[in-house]
């Protein structure tokens, strides 16, 4: 990582639609130079997803789930990180030092889904504890760093000043 | 018989905020979901269309608002910001939204959402070390109507699943009859 890829990231944090040559242009580097950074960073792991944010209530969902489970034996952890991924609902599972074993972000459709994707998470056995958390947002940025990308909260989006 | 109902409330929904996603559309969604960088030349081969019509949807998407922005989460670690955890609160009701608004006001929370359920508040912070997130909690703990705060950190193992959540049956359940 050098200036280089930071300023790359920053672009692009904003908005990580932005065409290459626009990046290259900004920052007066070529464009090849550009790409082959980005490409270098995908396959680091620096750079872990590039996506596009779907506002879920226009699709029909309520929010988000958060959920925090704790796993009854420390030795089937693996076994219940492997079977959380099968959930098509989930789509981000955090393993957690703490209280809770695991963290989990599903799509919040309606009271059925949750129901029945609680039923499906408890039917995996080995979970103890599990503590279920509605948000009514449905989207959410990151901001990584202050000095990169702009502080966003909740529903807030990167803008450009 | 309940599966019926909930795609009936699925249509409703869909037809109630006017938008309306077919097939292809779906399809769309979710390659660009998968990566926001999928080229329209790449996007019109996997969907059988031409790439103006492909930018067209697109571009409709994001008129109706479906698509509200893009996200590159990169490894916080790159930055100086190794370590994350998620913060369950427990504030009083009546304070509730000043707590929420000093918690949005600290530099290192990221997210900062009301929730549902035994704990009011939701968080997630982030940390150059362990004592930073130590800090951030403690002056969350003091600030006045919090009653509890319990924390758990991240570990490394983070799995992404955003854009299977977004395939294509997941998304079409909302618009059965949609435009053709």
């Amino acid at each position: 990582m050098d200036a280089v890829d930071f300023q790359i990231l920053a672009e692009l944090m904003v908005d990580a639609q932005t065409p290459f040559s626009r990046v290259a242009k900004r920052i007066g580097v070529s464009h090849e130079t550009v790409r082959k950074r980005y490409e270098k960073m995908k396959n680091e792991g620096t750079i872990r997803q590039c996506t596009v944010l779907v506002d879920g209530h226009k699709l029909g969902d309520e929010g988000t789930v958060f959920l925090m489970l704790s796993c009854a034996r420390e030795e089937k952890k693996k076994e219940v990180m492997e079977s959380l991924k099968q959930i098509p609902d989930l789509y981000m599972i955090i393993e957690l030092i703490g209280d809770y074993d695991f963290f989990a972000w599903a799509r919040l459709k309606n009271l059925h889904q949750l129901a029945q994707l609680i039923g499906d998470i408890r039917n995996l056995g080995n979970i103890d504890r599990m503590e279920t958390l509605l948000l009514t947002q449905t989207y959410f940025t990151f901001s990584l760093t202050p000095e990169v990308a702009m502080k966003c909260n909740g529903m807030d989006l990167p803008k450009r000043p | 018989m309940a599966k019926d109902i909930s795609l009936k409330v699925y249509r409703l929904r869909a037809m109630s905020t006017g938008s309306q996603v077919d097939e292809l559309d779906a399809l769309i969604l979710s390659i660009l979901i998968e990566d926001a960088r999928s080229s329209l030349k790449n996007i019109a081969k996997k969907c059988g269309l031409t790439s103006s019509a492909v930018l067209r949807r697109i571009e409709r998407l994001r008129q109706e608002g479906i698509i509200v922005g893009t996200r590159l989460a990169v490894d916080g670690e790159a930055f100086g910001y190794p370590f994350y955890a998620t913060l369950l609160i427990d504030a009083a009701d009546s304070l509730e939204p000043q707590v929420k608004q000093t918690i949005r006001a600290m530099e290192d929370v990221i997210i900062c959402a009301e929730s549902i359920g035994r704990y009011n508040l939701c968080t997630l912070i982030r940390g150059r070390d362990i004592h930073e997130l130590n800090n951030v909690t403690s002056i969350i703990k003091n600030i006045r109507g919090v009653n509890r705060v319990a924390i758990n950190i991240w570990t490394g193992n983070v799995y992404y699943n955003y854009a299977k959540t977004f395939e294509q049956a997941n998304i079409t359940k909302a618009d059965k009859n949609g435009r053709s």
